[in-house]
């Protein structure tokens, strides 16, 4: 199992000096197994981001228990295997592509030829490699978005979180990206993938969960995926509450 | 420690490739025409009024770097919610906190001694004019060493009020705060508790004596004037002083990384 979460229940305050609180996630469980490919999806605000900065250890959980790769979330052996795209990845803007990913690297353990080889061969691959030096305070949404893609797949990590990794990219960009994660996957790689865009979802995952309001509605599982469309799944399970 | 050099060096490069760097450059070179004119225009006193002037330039323009470098990165970190994206690379909390900090030092004292070299050689030249000026080579070149011992309590304080808080401008304000504070809390406990004013409540005498342990005594630190007019200062009086800094910094490093450890980052 590489994520296993049993009974994850979270509160937010509602304001930051306020004690009054509300449920981001309630009574949440769902396992993902090695070298699946689960897609979550929900409305704005149903706690997609909550559960993945939950996964993450980012925060903690007020109830239930999490184990990412058998292990406690946030601590460094699980970190080493693991990577992540924010939905709306801020980089350090005086810092160039070529830098983060030297950075990402290193911490991922590689060094010398192989680093160099691995950062040519991802900017290659989502396209930035004539980019490589330019700072990314000049970079447009989309550039960002595929330089977030290509952080997240370097060093080929055993599991990958992806908060809306399609976001901001235009149709080119898109099929890229689906081509990377579905690529990534075929080479063994876990992929928990978030977003509120069906036909993405569909394309690249083979389980998905309805997040609703905090709650997990339903797992799709990869049967019932081929037999009907996603959306009508998810609107089907969304008019029932 | 792999992690950790890896996040000093990317708050170095960041350090240096923010505008105020170049702005620091100017001020520099706007203080050093300065120097000039100060020579020029002053009669009396002439190599300590220089001494002084060169020594508050460095002072003035360090700290400057230090509180805009710390905004502009802590900015970043919290408010652009870079931080949640960090923490979640591969390490640890506590490696966030000492990569910052060992960066934003390496930075000032890249800063410090860089304004101190570029000032000597002009300095060094107008003194020369006045061979009866007590100028100490090595006095100068020390002077750098107490204002980094005291940057690096600001920068401590910086990253612990980060550890406490949710907004960059709360973390900046609070080591505003203490900075004001660490420099005026020594005048104060004297004026309150050593006989001079009359008819203090108790309370504000405990709420003094608290304060002055709890916070640090940056005015330590300025030696300015001790070292400008030549008084008394030995080795090992500069030993403590240094040596004072840095304990203080990693206990406040301690506590940072401990309160890091479990907060939560939104």
């Amino acid at each position: 199992m590489h994520i296993e979460i049993l009974s994850l229940t979270k509160y937010y305050k509602t304001k930051e000096l306020s004690f009054k609180k509300f449920k981001a996630l309630n009574n949440v469980s769902l396992s993902v197994e090695k070298g699946e490919s689960f897609g979550l999806i929900g409305l704005n605000g149903a706690g997609k981001s909550t559960l993945i900065k939950l996964i993450l250890g980012v925060i903690f959980p007020d109830q239930g228990e999490i184990r990412v790769m058998g292990n406690p979330p946030g601590e460094i052996a699980v970190k080493r295997n693991l990577s992540y795209l924010p939905e709306n990845p801020s980089f350090y803007e005086s810092l160039n592509a070529e830098e983060i990913l030297n950075f990402i690297g290193r911490l991922r353990g590689f060094s010398g030829k192989n680093l160099k080889k691995s950062v040519r061969e991802i900017l290659d691959k989502v396209g930035l490699y004539e980019h490589r030096k330019k700072l990314l305070r000049k970079y447009s949404r989309g550039m960002l978005q595929r330089l977030g893609l290509a952080q997240a797949f370097i060093g080929k990590p055993e599991l990958v979180i992806l908060d809306e990794p399609l976001n901001g990219l235009d149709p080119l960009g898109r099929k890229m990206a689906r081509d990377l994660i579905i690529e990534a996957n075929r080479e063994g790689s876990t992929i928990f993938f978030t977003s509120h865009i069906l036909e993405d979802i569909e394309k690249i995952c083979s389980r998905v969960g309805i997040l609703h309001r905090g709650e997990l509605l339903k797992i799709v599982e990869a049967e019932e995926l081929q037999q009907n469309p996603l959306e009508d799944i998810f609107l089907g399970v969304i008019e029932q509450q | 420690m792999r992690e950790v050099l890896e996040f000093t060096r990317i708050t170095l490069k960041q350090s240096v490739r923010l505008r105020s760097f170049y702005s620091a450059f100017v001020i520099t070179l706007v203080s050093l025409i300065g120097l000039f004119v100060i020579y020029s225009f002053t009669m009396f006193e002439i190599p300590r009024i220089l001494e002084s002037y060169v020594l508050s330039c460095t002072n003035l323009i360090i700290l400057l770097m230090v509180f805009l470098t710390l905004f502009s990165l802590l900015q970043y970190d919290i408010d652009r919610k870079t931080l949640q994206y960090v923490i979640a690379l591969p390490m640890r909390r506590r490696d966030y906190i000492v990569g910052r900090y060992l960066g934003i030092m390496f930075f000032s004292t890249i800063i410090a001694y860089g304004i101190t070299f570029l000032f000597y050689p002009f300095l060094f030249f107008l003194m020369k004019q006045r061979p009866d000026a007590p100028f100490s080579v090595v006095r100068y070149f020390t002077y750098p060493v107490f204002l980094l011992a005291e940057v690096s309590l600001i920068i401590s304080f910086a990253l612990l009020f980060t550890a406490l808080s949710t907004k960059s401008i709360i973390s900046i304000l609070s080591t505003v705060g203490v900075y004001f504070i660490g420099h005026s809390l020594d005048e104060v406990k004297e004026f309150l508790l050593g006989g001079y004013a009359q008819e203090i409540p108790l309370f504000s005498k405990i709420l003094v004596k608290g304060a002055w342990y709890i916070f640090p005594n940056l005015s330590l630190f300025d030696v300015k004037l001790r070292m400008v007019y030549n008084l008394q200062f030995s080795f090992k009086e500069a030993l403590m002083i240094v040596t004072y800094g840095i304990v203080y910094t990693i206990a406040v490093l301690v506590i940072t990384c401990a309160l890091f450890e479990r907060k939560e980052i939104l």
